[in-house]
């Protein structure tokens, strides 16, 4: 070692100041194993920041950023898309950078994995809000709960709640960043939410929808492998429990459903189960018409069924409709 | 006018050389700036001391200060600002900071005790380039660093961060 870079690593201030122009993953996987000189510096509260271990101050004047890593190998819990990929369920935690070798599994695994408790945006979210829809044939079940964490929602708890919600069948989830000032890339006026008055601070929703089927396999949508180690249930205070009407969701909608049929494979498979059965029935009753009236009654109500389902826009943002219809024709069957 | 600024500053470096210089590059260093300031003209004999800095690295350090005598002087508080614009060099400051290594280290400290913040930067920025994408061997090896680590301890920090390695 040159007597001057002797001189300029022997100044904590400097190296900080070097360390501080590292890209995030360079100074995480690399910069903090060099020596115990460099790993101490990691520790100054700047960079603690800077590795988004440490709240930074809230300000109202500088936009919060995210945390870039987390961005590039979470990504379904920064992006806006995830909101409308509705049918994908456990496609999220699949298609991981997580999930793409046994080492990687291996290694976001660790119940010490340093990402758990990193902040996915800085300055960080305060309040940690859950809205769970549970579709069922009574109805849809709704609850809200949150909970204040001062010094930021971590990713571990991001990650954990998404887990569990998604590893139930027929489950998708999507993250709503509610920051001061906003940073999402959402339209705002779509938005379900709690007004985000300042004494609430910046607040991440994680919005999840599980849907009850009967005469479904219980094959959770996502494999084991992908449970983190150290996973821990917080407890959420509940501040809102209520079962939202059918009646309503209508209301919500814009979309026909036959709209949809390019799109939506499930919608596709829908309509063709409904128009399928009708034809059985018919050539049923063709086949033995002592109980043609019987069977024609039967076949006029699945008609009716399937002009409802075709006619009546389907929301974009819940497929209560969709669901409900699916299982009305489960039940009816 | 009731008082005639000094237009012109000799510096004098550790080895005894002296180098004049125009005082709007010489107050490039919010050193010598406050140091014009605190004494006022009068009592500020023209020949200023820089006892920590040697000729070469001195003339090289002047060599920048001329270069950029005219950039607007950075905001002091924000240095949140500085960070997000990371290892974007301009292209002068590259060909300017094509040095041996030695020679690197010497204007960062020199600029660190003149109190050139853009110039520190630069030379930061130039030394976490030579960082980026290492291994922490490849650091050690570049930087001549011995690792200190016991196997346990460096094991522990990779246990922890190794979801983030390169795949």
């Amino acid at each position: 070692m040159t007597p001057a870079q002797n001189q300029v690593f022997a100044l904590p201030e400097i190296v900080e100041n070097i360390l501080l122009q590292l890209p995030l993953r360079d100074l995480l996987v690399n910069a903090q194993r060099v020596c115990h000189g460099w790993n101490e510096v990691t520790k100054s509260p700047t960079l603690q920041q800077a590795l988004f271990f440490e709240p930074s101050p809230q300000s109202q004047t500088t936009d919060p950023t995210f945390n870039p890593l987390l961005q590039e190998v979470f990504k379904p819990w920064f992006t806006a898309e995830q909101r409308k990929s509705r049918y994908n369920r456990g496609e999220q935690f699949l298609a991981l950078d997580w999930n793409s070798s046994d080492a990687k599994r291996e290694a976001y695994r660790k119940e010490e994995a340093s990402w758990r408790r990193m902040l996915p945006i800085q300055p960080p979210a305060t309040v940690f809000q859950i809205d769970a829809k549970t579709y069922s044939m009574g109805g849809t079940f709704r609850e809200r709960g949150e909970l204040t964490i001062t010094d930021g929602v971590r990713m571990g708890v991001l990650y954990d709640y998404a887990y569990v919600a998604v590893a139930c069948p027929i489950s998708s989830f999507w993250v709503e960043w509610n920051m001061l000032p906003r940073v999402d890339a959402y339209d705002s006026d779509q938005f379900d939410v709690r007004g985000n008055s300042k004494e609430d601070g910046p607040m991440v929703t994680l919005h999840t929808r599980h849907t009850i089927q009967c005469c479904v396999d219980d094959v959770p949508d996502i494999p084991w492998q992908l449970e983190s180690k150290g996973y821990k249930k917080l407890d959420i205070p509940s501040w809102d429990e209520d079962t939202v009407s059918i009646e309503h969701a209508f209301e919500l909608n814009n979309q026909p459903l036959l709209n949809r049929l390019g799109q939506n494979y499930l919608a596709v498979i829908e309509v063709s189960v409904i128009a399928g059965l009708s034809l059985g029935f018919v050539t049923m009753a063709l086949r033995d018409p002592l109980y043609a009236g019987t069977l024609f009654s039967e076949w006029v109500v699945l008609m009716i069924l399937l002009a409802f389902l075709a006619s009546t826009p389907v929301t974009n943002n819940d497929d209560i409709l969709l669901d409900t219809g699916l299982q009305a024709v489960t039940y009816y069957w | 006018m009731s008082e005639t600024k000094i237009q012109k500053l000799t510096l004098v470096a550790n080895d005894g050389n002296k180098i004049e210089v125009d005082r709007q590059v010489a107050e490039k260093s919010v050193l010598i700036k406050n140091m014009l300031d605190d004494l006022g003209d009068e009592q500020m004999s023209t020949e200023v001391p820089i006892p920590n800095v040697n000729d070469t690295v001195l003339k090289k350090v002047i060599e920048w200060c001329e270069h950029h005598k005219n950039d607007p002087a950075a905001p002091q508080d924000d240095d949140s600002d500085s960070r997000k614009k990371t290892t974007d060099i301009d292209e002068w400051d590259q060909k300017f900071m094509q040095v041996d290594q030695e020679m690197l280290f010497e204007i960062i400290l020199a600029s660190n005790y003149l109190d050139i913040k853009p110039l520190l930067d630069v030379g930061c920025k130039t030394v976490a380039n030579m960082i980026k994408g290492k291994s922490p061997e490849e650091i050690r090896k570049t930087f001549n660093i011995t690792n200190d680590f016991t196997p346990e301890e460096e094991e522990q920090i990779r246990r922890e961060n190794e979801w983030a390695e390169d795949r």
